[in-house]
């Protein structure tokens, strides 16, 4: 995660947020509760506490409000866009959502339109899936 | 939406839209006047700033949906029923209509390669998608290096698949290349998955980076090629658009050079900079080593410099600034996005699926419109309560090539399919269509053959070892004879080898029996 986190901060176009406040991580995941959703998981947390919601070219990553851009805010964009029960989505790019699947406890990437699975990745893998859904690669 | 009065819901001030009351009326919000309008609400709409006529859609949206727990009550059924009509009304005067659709099977693969080929960009992948075929020849290279020319790419079923792109097949000469440097064997190609192709060509252009990405592409991705054309070809008209919508001559100026230049249309990525040559612009010039006797104050700064600038990641030096001096951040601006007017899983309606990424399949939109309008009835739902059919705004005039707004005043229209490069590109194309279920079925026979051929090569030398065993002690003479005609087979299969130079898959196992036997003995 961190070798991530170094690659995104060299990568001049991502936008990155201000950093995650610990109070808001705590009413964003009840919030998402009480939408009937899963929690948003560690590893993706982890994720947020360096970058919380970014976007770049054509698809973003969300984040957990109060954010300056409020197209990333998680809690709206779930709401917007989640009719599941057991998957929180992360994430978009003009093909599909990146979601947490909390019953598979695997990260996925879905057609937006039939909601087939195009990518899956494991609870560790985040990596792969934020890169996937940014279209950036390393290694 | 948070609970009205919750906690969160006060923090975020998250009790908007929807559930708005009188008291918000008089808060002055003018995109309100649309959903409280029965009569006019089309020509409000219109006369809304573009910010405003997003709140008014995406607040009609939800009220004309049904609520996800409670059951509706007859004032809320006549408001969804009300809003929903608003909508129609207002999707069709910005030219789109609802349609609702059945789904084509397109397969995981053929998605991931149309993604790939889109943005030019390869993931990499984990190591448990690569199929246990192309892990055993990873581990197991050849002793000496193979020509390029010994890749035969057009006998792997899976490739058949990229080569339907025309960036896939300009890049066969490389993949040959780094397969032949890496000693891979040949006969891999006819046993490797979309996903193996995936990560061979992310090995191969691993060293290509490019603000940190790893591109696949010589030139452009078709995106950004398509942005580049647009911004070219309809430069004055999006110049003219955009000034009309009210915003800052700087960011249009800076917005149209970023996509003429690198097809960029994130305003997060974009350096805004100053028009003319400011008191500040000059002095930060001079601090950097660059010779100002030519510029003046209050004289256009030249697109050559501005060019200049931004290729050695200068462009800060000339960076607009607000009255108070900070430096004005691309955040505040609209950001623009590339739509796929037919859906990617859709693709199989189209004459082939290498079109959905053509120039006439892309629409340029500001990220909201993308994002709550077009891509607006989008759902995620659970594997459970898939539908067969989906929603989605289609274009009623598919020559609408950008649209910077939902006024049709705002849209630009291009017939991409009618230039030379286009025709030329799809006559090309359509020599390569191949069909999902017929390049999987060869696949499989493939390792099926493969697989038997394997049995068949251990059952062969598995059965001489054990007559060998057999007869050891019994009669030494035949066992001496017996052995000296394996050695013989050996060096006879040795010298094929070297003539071919490529170690076929029998003879890697025909060797590797060889060794476990002489050890042995």
């Amino acid at each position: 995660m961190r070798k991530l986190a170094e690659f995104l901060a060299q990568c001049g176009y991502v936008h990155l947020e201000k950093p995650l406040n610990v109070k808001n991580v705590v009413l964003a995941q009840k919030e998402l509760t009480r939408q009937g959703l899963p929690m948003l998981p560690p590893s993706f947390l982890d994720f947020l506490r360096q970058y919380n919601g970014l976007s770049a070219q054509d698809s973003k990553i969300l984040g957990i409000p109060p954010l300056a851009n409020a197209n990333l805010d998680i809690i709206e964009f779930n709401q917007d866009f989640n009719q599941s029960d057991d998957m929180v989505i992360l994430g978009c790019d003009d093909f599909g959502f990146l979601v947490y699947n909390a019953a598979a406890k695997t990260y996925q990437l879905i057609d937006k339109d039939s909601s087939m699975v195009l990518e899956e990745f494991a609870d560790n893998e985040l990596e792969y899936a934020v890169m996937s859904v940014l279209h950036v690669s390393y290694e | 939406m948070a609970a009205k009065g919750s906690k969160y819901a006060r923090k975020h001030n998250l009790v908007e839209e929807s559930q708005e009351t009188n008291t918000d009326v008089a808060e002055d919000k003018s995109f309100l006047s649309v959903i409280y309008d029965d009569v006019s609400f089309l020509q409000t709409f219109d006369e809304l700033p573009f910010s405003e006529q997003i709140k008014a859609y995406r607040t009609l949206k939800r009220l004309a949906e049904p609520k996800k727990c409670n059951g509706m009550s007859a004032s809320d059924k006549i408001l969804a029923k009300n809003s929903e009509y608003k909508l129609e009304k207002i999707n069709i005067s910005c030219g789109l209509k609802l349609e609702e659709k059945t789904h084509y099977a397109l397969s995981q693969d053929e998605l991931h390669v149309i993604r790939m080929d889109c943005y030019g960009a390869v993931d990499a992948r984990p190591s448990h998608q690569l199929s246990r075929y192309y892990k055993h020849f990873i581990h197991n290279r050849l002793a000496e290096v193979v020509p390029p020319k010994k890749y035969d790419l057009s006998k792997a079923p899976a490739w058949q698949i990229f080569r339907q792109f025309k960036n896939f097949r300009d890049i066969e000469n490389d993949i040959k290349k780094y397969m032949s440097r890496e000693r891979f064997n040949p006969e891999a190609l006819k046993l490797m998955e979309v996903k193996d192709f995936s990560d061979v060509i992310f090995k191969t252009f691993q060293d290509n980076n490019k603000y940190g990405k790893s591109f696949f592409l010589k030139k452009d991705s078709p995106r950004n090629t398509f942005v580049k054309k647009v911004a070219r070809k309809f430069g004055k008209q999006i110049v003219k658009i955009l000034r009309k919508e009210g915003l800052d001559e700087r960011y249009v100026q800076s917005l149209l050079s970023a996509m003429k230049h690198y097809g960029t249309t994130d305003s997060d990525k974009i350096v805004i900079t100053e028009l003319e040559f400011t008191p500040r612009i000059l002095t930060d010039l001079n601090k950097a080593g660059i010779s100002c006797e030519d510029y003046h104050l209050g004289e256009k700064i030249p697109s050559s410099l501005v060019a200049d600038l931004m290729r050695e990641d200068k462009g800060y030096l000339l960076a607009a600034r607000d009255e108070n001096g900070h430096t004005l951040s691309g955040s505040q601006f609209p950001s623009f996005e590339v739509h796929h007017k037919t859906a990617v899983m859709e693709s199989n309606s189209l004459a082939f699926i290498a079109m959905v990424n053509y120039d006439d399949n892309y629409l340029l939109v500001p990220s909201e419109i993308h994002c709550h309008v077009l891509h607006g009835f989008d759902r995620l739902n659970s594997a459970s309560h898939k539908q067969a059919y989906h929603r989605r705004l289609e274009l009623i005039n598919h020559d609408t090539t950008a649209m910077f707004g939902f006024n049709k005043q705002t849209h630009i229209h291009c017939d991409w399919s009618h230039s030379k490069t286009y025709q030329k590109h799809m006559k090309e194309d359509a020599e390569y269509i191949v069909s999902y279920d017929e390049v999987m079925a060869q696949l499989a026979t493939n390792r099926q053959n493969y697989l038997s051929r394997a049995k068949e090569a251990e059952f062969d030398v598995d059965s001489i070892v054990q007559i060998i065993r057999h007869k050891r002690g019994v009669d030494s003479e035949e066992l001496i004879k017996r052995s000296k005609e394996l050695k013989k087979a050996e060096k006879k299969q040795a010298k094929n080898w070297k003539d071919d130079n490529i170690e076929t898959l029998d003879e890697i196992i025909y060797r590797r029996k060889a060794q476990h036997r002489k050890g042995r003995r």
